[in-house]
């Protein structure tokens, strides 16, 4: 699994304007109805059952990222987006850290495999220091898009 | 035991140079019984079987057990091992449902935090 494919790349919001981690997750999901990803109906629901995910454990994992995820019905198919903030978020983390980058991840709940491939995909990527430094200074949506499609070359 | 019951029936001189050797021998030795419990490695294996596999929720309850114990804590899934400490380590193994891990500690307390984190895996994290 890459990295491109599951980001929703016309999803990806290069300059969050939430300040709060609730804010930031309706924000993205907001995002993700805009291009079609998800009902718009289905959007409260969402951000509803993936605050209360956070709620029962940070996904804020330190090194100032934060990967909230819920495995819910409104999601068709696994999509993911990229939230980039510019002044840091709490995001409760576990090394206390504001956040600068959100990876959303939705999945559909009966595929928990294709769940896990997409977060080991994820991590793999936020595990180096050099794709979290590039995105943390990416300028705008179409730099983030060009780190996606080029994050398997990347260099440690 | 013998090798002191030996000792007994040396000679005087062989007795000095025995007691020193020994206690040569003793320097040596309790140091390496030392490093020889700390090298020790426990190893085990455990099969995933909850459905949802080892999930954010499961490996963060993972590494919470293993940052309770001082040893060195690894998780192996086939060749690729990684740090039992670190969530986003622990979560690069996409060990699904069925999944095999070797769960492997050196260290002071490697027997009860292999024993316990085979017993968390086991018990399905409290999920189905």
């Amino acid at each position: 699994m890459k990295l491109a494919d599951i980001i929703a790349k016309d999803a990806i919001v290069a300059d969050l304007q939430a300040t709060d981690r609730d804010g930031v997750i309706k924000e993205m999901i907001d995002k993700l109805v805009e291009v079609g990803k998800i009902d718009a109906k289905d959007a409260p629901e969402v951000v509803k059952a993936i605050v209360k995910r956070e709620k029962q454990g940070s996904t804020g994992f330190g090194k100032g990222v934060a990967v909230p995820h819920v495995k819910h019905e409104a999601s068709k198919t696994l999509v993911a987006t990229i939230g980039r903030s510019s002044h840091g978020v709490d995001f409760a983390a576990l090394d206390r850290a504001p956040v600068y980058i959100v990876v959303l991840l939705l999945s559909p709940p009966e595929n928990p495999e294709e769940h896990l491939q997409a977060m080991e995909t994820i991590f793999r990527h936020l595990q180096r220091d050099n794709f979290r430094k590039f995105l943390r200074q990416a300028q705008n949506v179409s730099q983030i898009i060009d780190l996606v499609n080029e994050a398997e070359e990347i260099p440690a | 035991m013998n090798r002191l019951d030996g000792q007994t029936a040396l000679t005087k001189d062989e007795s000095a140079w025995a007691s020193g050797h020994s206690i040569a021998e003793h320097t040596i030795r309790k140091p390496m019984a030392e490093v020889d419990t700390n090298n020790s490695i426990i190893s085990r294996e455990v099969q995933i079987s909850n459905k949802m596999g080892l999930h954010a929720r499961p490996a963060m309850q993972f590494v919470d057990q293993a940052n309770k114990f001082t040893s060195r804590i690894t998780v192996c899934k086939n060749e690729q091992c990684v740090n039992a400490k670190s969530i986003m380590e622990l979560l690069l193994l996409a060990a699904t449902a069925g999944t095999k891990l070797v769960i492997q500690a050196q260290g002071d307390d490697a027997l009860p935090a292999v024993e316990t984190l085979v017993k968390l895996v086991e018990s399905k994290f409290g999920e189905e």
